[in-house]
């Protein structure tokens, strides 16, 4: 696996240019917006950056050869998970603490619990993001992966749409509904958030496994 | 080493059905037409593709089961595939480093170095001897027993050609157990390097012999259509109609030497092996 982070790492680095000019978009962002919008773009980011890696990976017949080196498609599907995991972690924390130093700098009044409850929601969004993501690129390749991926964000609106539609015509207020969720504990959101999480990511791990093993290179 | 027993593979209307083995310590060629089914056969080898039925056995076990481990005892070098082209070469050894217990830095390095591979260049800037180099020292650069070489000298020059092969000869003198097999379109490659050959066509094996008898007891006659009435045909494989009469091929070209005095004998070799073997009647 260490092999497969190696090639990772230096694919990335590829586009360190890339990098460096989202990096200064989130520098003037992190200085001339409210919010910590700042944290979801470069979590956001880092998350489709990495899981390009899988385009290179495919690009030229790249498969055909990858699976020829000392691996094989659960170490291949494993790798994949923990590099985006990891690295959207070490961006999400990066984003943090520059939103917090943006924040000091701006002298901003930070409210420390209440921004920092926001960003930790961000880390389960990132992770089943990641789930959507790679199982779908894995199986439709780059081209492809795009137009589903569209389409299935054109779907899951469209299901909150028709879900709105429906409880207004149920006469159940959604602001009701939030309100009934404010009063849970907090503790047992996150509880139910980690454990929520950690079912997407192991379906997700499956299926993608299950992806690579059909596939014929 | 590798053990081929009646794999079956369907594409389409295509249906590759073939037995073969590889022994410890030969280099074996696999030669034939495009679309014959050699790239079939070396990625069922490599457990890139699933067979519809028989058996391919790699040290002993299922190719497509291999684990990891045993994997990194095999080097490959693809003719249309191989390691991201945004890559240089030394990101490559630093990620052949950390992919393989035995890879022998310092030897990949001196190699590619008196071979003229940059370090610091993208492989896609990388002229198609360079690739085709950068590709066959990867294969050998883990000290494999087993070594699968695609087309290794697909599209070169004679220079670039002989350079790959030398290459070749050298790690084969240093790992004397170590089994090669290799596909190639330019039969004087594997004349001079293979220990035995098959052919397949049309996804069969049709021949498989030991590379020292093809050039030595293998031959064309050219027969005049008066004599060829005459001919023993017993030793003919191969026969095809020409202007002047018939061109047969012969595994016993001795055979009509000897009996044939004025019989025009060409010696046999691998392309017309290919020619007649896939093109005579």
């Amino acid at each position: 696996m260490a092999g497969l982070v190696e090639k990772d790492i230096r694919l990335l680095l590829k586009r360190k240019e890339t990098i460096i000019i989202f990096l200064a978009i989130s520098f003037l962002l992190g200085f001339t917006t409210d919010g910590n919008f700042v944290i979801s773009y470069l979590t956001i980011l880092c998350t489709i950056f990495t899981v390009s890696t899988i385009s290179y990976d495919e690009f030229d017949n790249g498969y055909t050869f990858l699976m020829t080196l000392p691996i094989d498609c659960k170490t291949y599907v494993a790798e994949k998970y923990a590099f985006c995991i990891g690295s959207g972690f070490i961006a999400w924390i990066f984003a943090v603490i520059f939103f917090l130093v943006t924040g000091v700098v701006k002298g901003d009044a930070i409210n420390l619990s209440e921004d920092m409850m926001m960003a930790v929601v961000f880390i389960p969004v990132y992770i089943i993001m990641l789930c959507v993501m790679i199982p779908i690129q894995l199986k439709y390749g780059g081209e492809k992966s795009r137009i589903v991926l569209l389409v299935l964000w054109g779907i899951i609106a469209l299901i909150g749409f028709l879900g709105a539609k429906v409880l207004a015509g149920l006469h159940i207020s959604i602001d009701g509904l939030v309100k009934i969720l404010d009063q849970i504990p907090e503790i047992v959101f996150g509880i139910l958030g980690i454990a929520i999480t950690v079912v997407i990511v192991v379906i997700s791990f499956v299926c993608s496994r299950k992806i690579m093993e059909k596939k014929e290179y | 080493m590798v053990s081929v027993k009646n794999l079956v593979k369907h594409y389409g209307d295509f249906c590759l059905d073939v037995s073969m083995e590889i022994p410890d310590g030969l280099v074996t060629g696999l030669i034939g037409k495009n679309g014959a089914g050699k790239s079939t056969v070396i990625k069922s080898i490599l457990g890139l593709v699933k067979p519809d039925s028989g058996k391919v056995m790699v040290f002993g076990k299922e190719a497509g089961k291999l684990t990891p481990k045993e994997k990194e005892n095999i080097g490959v070098a693809l003719s249309d595939s191989g390691f991201s082209n945004y890559l240089t070469l030394e990101d490559v050894t630093k990620i052949l480093c950390k992919m393989y217990g035995d890879f022998h830095e310092s030897e990949f390095r001196a190699l590619c170095k008196s071979q003229g591979l940059p370090f610091d260049k993208d492989l896609k800037n990388f002229s198609t001897g360079m690739k085709a180099k950068a590709r066959v020292l990867v294969a050998l650069s883990h000290k494999a027993d087993l070594l699968i070489m695609d087309e290794p000298t697909s599209g070169l020059d004679i220079e670039a050609r002989n350079e790959i092969l030398d290459i070749m000869r050298d790690y084969l003198e240093e790992n004397e157990k170590c089994s090669i097999l290799i596909t190639s379109h330019i039969s004087s490659d594997l004349e001079g390097l293979c220990d035995d050959i098959y052919m397949i066509h049309e996804g069969k094996v049709i021949l498989h012999e030991e590379t020292d008898k093809i050039i030595g007891q293998y031959g064309l006659l050219k027969v005049e259509e008066a004599m060829y009435a005459k001919l023993d045909k017993s030793n003919i494989i191969k026969t095809k109609k020409t202007d002047y009469g018939y061109e047969c091929f012969t595994s016993e070209k001795q055979f009509y030497i000897d009996n044939y005095p004025g019989l025009v004998v060409e010696n046999g070799n691998i392309d017309e092996l290919i020619l007649m073997m896939t093109g005579g009647k």
